[in-house]
């Protein structure tokens, strides 16, 4: 038995299953939550490549797995990795049976995580490109349930992530093809100009992520949100492995340094059109962006700290489009529209959604006291402290989505004419106060959770080792 | 006139056709010559069955696409004389660009000459395609342009075994996903 069997094999065989169950969704979501939770239980309790003793059994786990001649490896670096993204998906899959999604979501959502995990695992880095866009075709019926016509969103979501994969296999052919001092000096620049336009593309940054608000506005925000939470959090990890294997890259400041003014011009455009947005499911898209922006900036920073609040952002990253994207799942399952125009007498019907969807958006713009506040504060002070001139811009985004939430909780509040009935389920609330309660827990004692996330950097330990 | 020109024309032909005709009949037959061209060059470079993948795997993509377009039973939206010259000339300005950065793309990937220029004109084909449509098949046909002259060019620089086939799968993933996008309106509700 080897580790790429558990945790990319099992998975995408299980999604195949279930697709066979489709028909069955409290089955197949069922499979999918016991799957992916236990999934995360193995990659937090095993250790790959020792001799484990289970009762009277012993065995090993293997690293690798050949396919055709290419390996796919799974360490102990990439454990705490699984145990975040499992969990996540296990987390994703419940919501998904409580907000009743369609019948191709749990099938499909699990075998786009293995995918996701076989980019990840797969050795040279160049096939990775092929598997992550392998997942972004794995995604489309996530996001498009049978029966709904395929919106403008969803197109360009398949069309931007297509383009993007050229840039990375010929930029991976480059950095992948033995020793670089062979190559021609004149060639590594062009090469990582490649790259970075492939991660561009894959990751929305400024000006490819037009699509983004379309894509939340245009489908069922459950489903983009599933989708938009783990492709740029993977996409991210394999970019800084990516980068933790090439030492020309490593080496290169002016590399970082444009990852970081990408990053300031994605938080500074994100904020500054949330601002002014009247449609909350885009709003969500924005905040998408907003995240991303952040995730390179503090990886721009090229430091111990910055890759270590690179890692810690995670999470309410992860938690906060989770308590949104159930939020806005809750009102579109209702067909209720989220434009500033029909905000009257939303608190009445959906009280428990408003709270969640408001402090959602609150922790993602850095509010005190919920999860993304800690992480932004130490984000902004490494920043000042190292780039002065650049804090007043990304205070200037910040500040801007903020606004755009204020806007977002002035309309919320306002109270219908006449008496409105709550059309919450129980099983709503329940999962929606409970990703209230770990917003607060995440902002109140970080420490606790943030220490835990900060190892799933040992994807990368080329890059922790030089610093 | 080499040998190896004779492809090139049918790309640039194809890649007019793709362009100029909406209908999914003729916009098959255009992809079928469109993978003949490119199954001939990139037999230069790659043993023939690796090769013959390419060709096959395209096929079958287009198939895939043209059966659910059968299957809706719809005939694509078609354009008039106006629409027809705007594209048409829009693709002899791509092509035009093709020849003009030859030269260029030619000190950045180091691969044969009429590999790189077929790779180019077809990215560019997918490129306009894919910018003049909203309509799911047009737009399935315009990402499998794109992915063929990508794979041409690449099919210089790399020979793996696993790379064809794991492109041959996404070409066939973008030709399902295409059918899908075409089908789920008319797919059983869900839940």
């Amino acid at each position: 038995m080897t580790a790429p069997i558990i945790w990319i094999v099992i998975p995408v065989g299980m999604g195949l299953i279930l697709w066979l169950l489709r028909h069955r969704r409290w089955i197949s979501g069922g499979i999918a939550v016991g799957l992916s939770a236990l999934l995360a239980v193995l990659a937090a309790a095993l250790p790959i490549g020792e001799t484990i003793q289970l009762g009277g059994v012993q065995f090993e786990l293997g690293e690798s797995l050949f396919v055709l001649g290419r390996s796919f490896n799974l360490t102990n670096n990439e454990r705490p990795f699984l145990v975040l993204i499992f969990t996540t998906c296990a987390v994703w899959f419940a919501g998904a049976m409580v907000l009743k999604q369609h019948r191709l979501f749990a099938p499909f959502g699990l075998m786009v995580v293995a995918a996701l995990v076989g980019a990840l695992a797969v050795q040279p880095f160049l096939y990775a490109a092929l598997l992550v866009e392998l997942t972004v075709l794995l995604s489309i019926p996530v996001l498009v349930p049978p029966g709904e016509v395929v919106q403008r969103g969803v197109q360009r979501f398949l069309i931007f992530q297509t383009l993007g994969m050229p840039f990375i296999l010929l930029a991976g052919w480059v950095f992948g093809s033995g020793d670089l001092l062979q190559v021609a000096p004149a060639i590594l620049p062009r090469a990582a100009v490649i790259l970075g336009l492939g991660f561009a593309l894959w990751l929305a940054v400024f000006p490819f992520y037009f699509w983004v608000p379309q894509l939340t506005h245009q489908t069922h925000p459950y489903s983009a949100g599933f989708v938009l939470s783990l492709l740029p959090v993977s996409i991210l990890m394999l970019g800084l492995d990516f980068v933790s294997q090439v030492g020309w890259l490593r080496a290169s400041p002016l590399m970082f340094l444009i990852i970081q003014l990408t990053g300031v011009l994605m938080v500074v455009t994100a904020g500054v059109w949330a601002a002014f947005q009247d449609e909350i499911s885009r709003l969500f898209g924005y905040a998408v962006i907003l995240e991303s922006g952040y995730a390179l900036l503090t990886i721009g920073l090229n430091n111990l700290p910055g890759y270590m609040m690179f890692a810690a952002g995670l999470l309410p990253r992860l938690l906060g489009l989770f308590v949104l994207a159930l939020a806005l799942g809750v009102l579109k399952n209702r067909a209720q529209p989220t434009d500033f125009d029909h905000m009257q007498g939303i608190f009445q019907r959906f009280p428990v959604a408003i709270i969640a969807l408001v402090l959602a958006l609150f922790s993602i713009s850095g509010m005190p006291l919920l999860a993304g506040f800690p992480v932004r504060l130490e984000s902004l002070e490494l920043l000042a402290s190292q780039q002065p001139l650049l804090i007043g811009w990304v205070l200037l985004g910040n500040f801007g989505f903020l606004m755009g939430v204020i806007r977002v909780l002035l309309h919320v509040v306002r109270l219908g004419d006449a008496a409105e009935e709550n059309l919450e389920s129980l099983p709503e609330r329940a999962i929606l106060v409970g990703g209230m309660l770990f917003l607060f827990l995440f902002g109140i004692f970080p420490g606790v959770f943030y220490q835990s996330v900060i190892f799933i950097l040992r994807v990368a330990p080329a890059l922790l080792s030089a610093r | 006139m080499s040998l190896q020109t004779i492809p090139i024309i049918l790309l640039i032909l194809s890649s007019f056709f793709l362009v100029l005709f909406l209908g999914w009949r003729y916009a098959l037959l255009a992809l079928a010559l469109q993978y003949v061209g490119v199954f001939w060059l990139i037999a230069q470079t790659l043993p023939i069955g690796l090769a013959a993948v390419k060709l096959i795997v395209g096929w079958m993509a287009g198939a895939v696409l043209a059966a659910s377009q059968l299957n809706l039973g719809e005939e694509l939206p078609v354009s008039d004389l106006a629409g027809r010259i705007f594209r048409g000339f829009v693709m002899i300005f791509g092509i035009i660009v093709a020849f003009s950065i030859l030269p260029a793309a030619e000190q950045w990937i180091p691969v044969e000459r009429s590999l790189l220029t077929g790779g180019l004109i077809l990215l560019i084909s997918g490129l306009i395609q894919l910018g003049l449509t909203g309509n799911p098949f047009r737009l399935s046909i315009g990402l499998l342009t794109f992915l063929a002259g990508f794979e041409m060019i690449y099919a210089g620089l790399v020979s793996s075994v696993l790379v064809v086939g794991l492109l041959g799968l996404i070409n066939l993933g973008v030709g399902l996903a295409g059918s899908y996008f075409i089908l789920s309106p008319s797919l059983e509700e869900s839940n």
